[in-house]
């Protein structure tokens, strides 16, 4: 194609210059003939040039320029350019709604920011959800549109490792749980999913737990104590002593059920304040003390490896210590050796109990926290427990930011671990 | 996109995005603070009123802060017709915004000095809902100046008539209320304040509309009527 367009533009230069040198010889100025001809052609071609130059910059305003031979082979394929490159810009966009329509289409409100945090997109959910508008408020900062003081400042610190959970105000008011992922080069996807039917249920549990045994202590204290009121009182027929001192174990028994469930309704949910400053050494000292009124025959050793101490709720780490002990004598046999160690570990801090009781099969390690979970029914049961101790330890070390494993042998004994973090130390400026 | 980010000079517009996303992290505090104050108000929740009580000082240190970088703008950067008008919308919005605050004070301060005496549920509820409306349209008016939207700024304008109404209404109930128990006076008087700083919430937020009316379309219109306002711009932001 091309050889043709050249050859012939070149036959037409020719045939321009031979007509321009002919007229110019016949009148006797040849050359000046020849030079009015290129003259003419190059003014041709500049023509030509400043009508492309127009087409291009505003094909809509103007029409393409009638052209011949290498001229209008141009048009034709800067035409045939543009229109290969519509034709790809519509494809892409096709497929970028393709990619985008599953975002779109999620329940939870999508958006996404860039570095700057513009909106650049959002479904429909974030519209409804947000107040806002996907088409003109594309471009938008989001934080402007959205002033929840607490989202603002989570944007601004930049730091996503956590959720963060948020009340929108408004008519209903909503709980929402905030994600954000970061791509490229600081630009943001922000995921908000309502919570609020999520976290009314765990309220409703709660105040249900609460509830019902607020509600169960009453009428068993009555029964408590009038069957000590009668067991105390001697009048009783020989008959009924048993069975009236077993219906008092029972009630008592349901009793510390009860303690023990309001313990864990009112542990659930809120973190321990960071106010309280509890010596942990100390505390472990009177707990033991303590442990050592319950039992004679068993043997305690502290081991404070270091003095540090935590903040936290000293009330609830006692508890904590109470319920480790007590558990560490209930399965220690009649005697045995049981320490209360305190140091520092890799990421934190270290409480540990350690007895030498008949150990726990691997297999009851993962559950023992879950409430009342036994490992052995009968011989628990016997000894008076209510099946709570560790869920309540599980939850106070929750409150503390602090987790429990459990490492045990059969026949050589048990070790409770409580790992506190760094961040519950308090440091020793103070 | 809508006439604020086009200038020629980018650091300007730097600057200036940076002080307007100021004055709406101040904006959106003083919404958080007017939701408690009322729901403080509702519930005789005193700690929540001494919450708001407290943040104020926050309020008040976002108004140092955007005052300080509007006065930079104008010293380093000269700004001239919109984008002087610009700044000076972020100024006048941004005294609203800080007396807006103090009013929540005042609320708030109401509902510490009330909790004490058994109060009368309608009452509350009446105060509430005269709370809920200007949250509604402190809500809208910060939304418009976020999106620099000349027809919702006209709408929420439009909407303080309402609340003053609902003032005014509540206002002869409470009269007729100290007419028939004197002794409820002390009591009724403290309510009707919380009541008049909620009005003036509404009537700050209409200001602040008639701010961005001016910076959109370079008319004052803070003495105008809002009729001729809606005749002049109507529908044609």
């Amino acid at each position: 194609m091309m050889r043709n367009w050249v050859s012939e533009e070149l036959t037409r230069l020719f045939w321009v210059l031979c007509t321009g040198g002919l007229m110019g010889w016949l009148l006797g100025y040849s050359l000046v003939g020849l030079f009015i001809a290129v003259v003419a052609y190059l003014a041709y071609v500049v023509n030509q040039l400043v009508l492309v130059n127009r087409w291009i910059s505003q094909p809509k305003r103007h029409d393409i320029p009638a052209g011949f031979g290498l001229w209008g082979a141009v048009y034709t394929n800067v035409k045939r350019l543009k229109r290969r490159s519509k034709k790809r810009e519509r494809y892409l966009k096709k497929r970028l709604a393709e990619y985008q329509a599953p975002a779109l289409a999620l329940p939870d409100a999508a958006i996404a920011l860039n570095q700057r945090g513009e909106i650049r997109w959002m479904n429909g959910a974030a519209e409804n959800l947000f107040n806002l508008n996907a088409k003109t408020d594309v471009g938008e900062n989001f934080a402007n549109l959205v002033r929840l003081p607490q989202l603002v400042e989570y944007l601004k610190t930049a730091d996503y490792a956590q959720d963060l959970q948020v009340i929108l105000p408004g008519v209903i008011e909503k709980t929402l749980l905030i994600r954000v992922a970061t791509y490229g080069k600081g630009q943001l996807v922000l995921l908000a999913q309502d919570i609020s039917a999520r976290i009314r249920a765990e309220q409703s549990k709660r105040d249900f737990v609460a509830n019902v045994s607020h509600e169960l202590r009453t009428p068993l204290t009555v029964i408590s104590g009038y069957l000590e009121n009668m067991i105390d009182s001697g009048e009783i027929p020989e008959s009924f002593e048993r069975p009236l001192t077993l219906m008092e174990q029972q009630s008592l028994r349901m009793r510390h059920i009860i303690e023990d469930l309001l313990t864990l309704a009112k542990l659930d949910g809120a973190k321990a304040d960071m106010d309280e400053v509890i010596d942990v050494p100390a505390l472990c000292e009177k707990a033991i003390s303590e442990a050592r009124a319950i039992s004679g025959e068993h043997e305690f050793k502290l081991a404070m490896l270091t003095q540090q101490k935590i903040y936290g709720d000293a009330k609830q780490i006692h508890m904590l210590l109470s319920n480790l002990l007590t558990n560490a004598i209930k399965y220690s046999g009649a005697e045995g050796l049981i320490t209360i160690s305190w140091q520092k570990e890799h990421l934190g801090y270290r409480l540990s109990v350690t007895d030498s009781g008949e150990g726990i099969a691997p297999q009851h390690l993962s559950r023992l926290t879950e409430r009342f979970y036994r490992v052995d029914k009968d011989r628990s049961r016997d000894q008076g427990g209510t099946g709570l101790g560790l869920a309540i330890v599980d939850s106070i070390l929750q409150q503390h930011d602090a987790h429990l494993t459990v490492e045990s042998e059969i026949g050589v004994g048990s070790t409770f671990n409580c790992h506190f973090p760094e961040s519950r130390g308090v440091s020793n400026n103070t | 996109m809508n006439g604020i980010t086009d200038h020629t000079s980018s650091s300007f517009n730097a600057d200036i995005e940076h002080v307007r996303s100021s004055v709406l992290e101040m904006g959106g505090l003083i919404e958080s603070q007017l939701d408690k104050a009322i729901t403080a108000l509702r519930d005789s929740n005193i700690a929540l009123a001494e919450e708001v009580v407290v943040n104020d000082a926050k309020v008040n240190r976002y108004d140092v802060t955007i005052d300080e970088g509007c006065t930079r703008i104008f010293a380093l950067r000269a700004p001239a017709a919109g984008d002087l008008r610009l700044v000076q919308t972020v100024l006048r919005t941004t005294t609203d915004l800080e007396r807006i605050g103090d009013e929540i004070k005042r609320v708030a301060k109401m509902a510490i000095k009330n909790s004490k005496g058994a109060a009368d549920a309608s009452l509350y509820n009446r105060v509430e809902h005269l709370g809920n409306s200007v949250k509604a349209t402190l809500n809208r008016a910060l939304d418009a100046f976020a999106r620099m939207d000349v027809n919702a700024a006209i709408e929420v304008a439009g909407e303080d008539k309402r609340i003053d109404q609902e003032y005014e209404s509540m206002m002869r109930q409470l009269m007729t209320y100290m007419m028939e128990d004197p002794r409820s006076i002390p009591r009724i008087l403290d309510i009707m304040w919380a009541a008049r700083s909620l009005e003036r919430i509404g009537d700050r937020c209409q200001n602040i509309c008639e701010y961005i009316i001016y910076f959109v379309k370079g008319k004052d219109v803070r003495h105008t009527s809002l009729d001729s306002i809606r005749a002049e711009f109507g529908d044609d932001a």
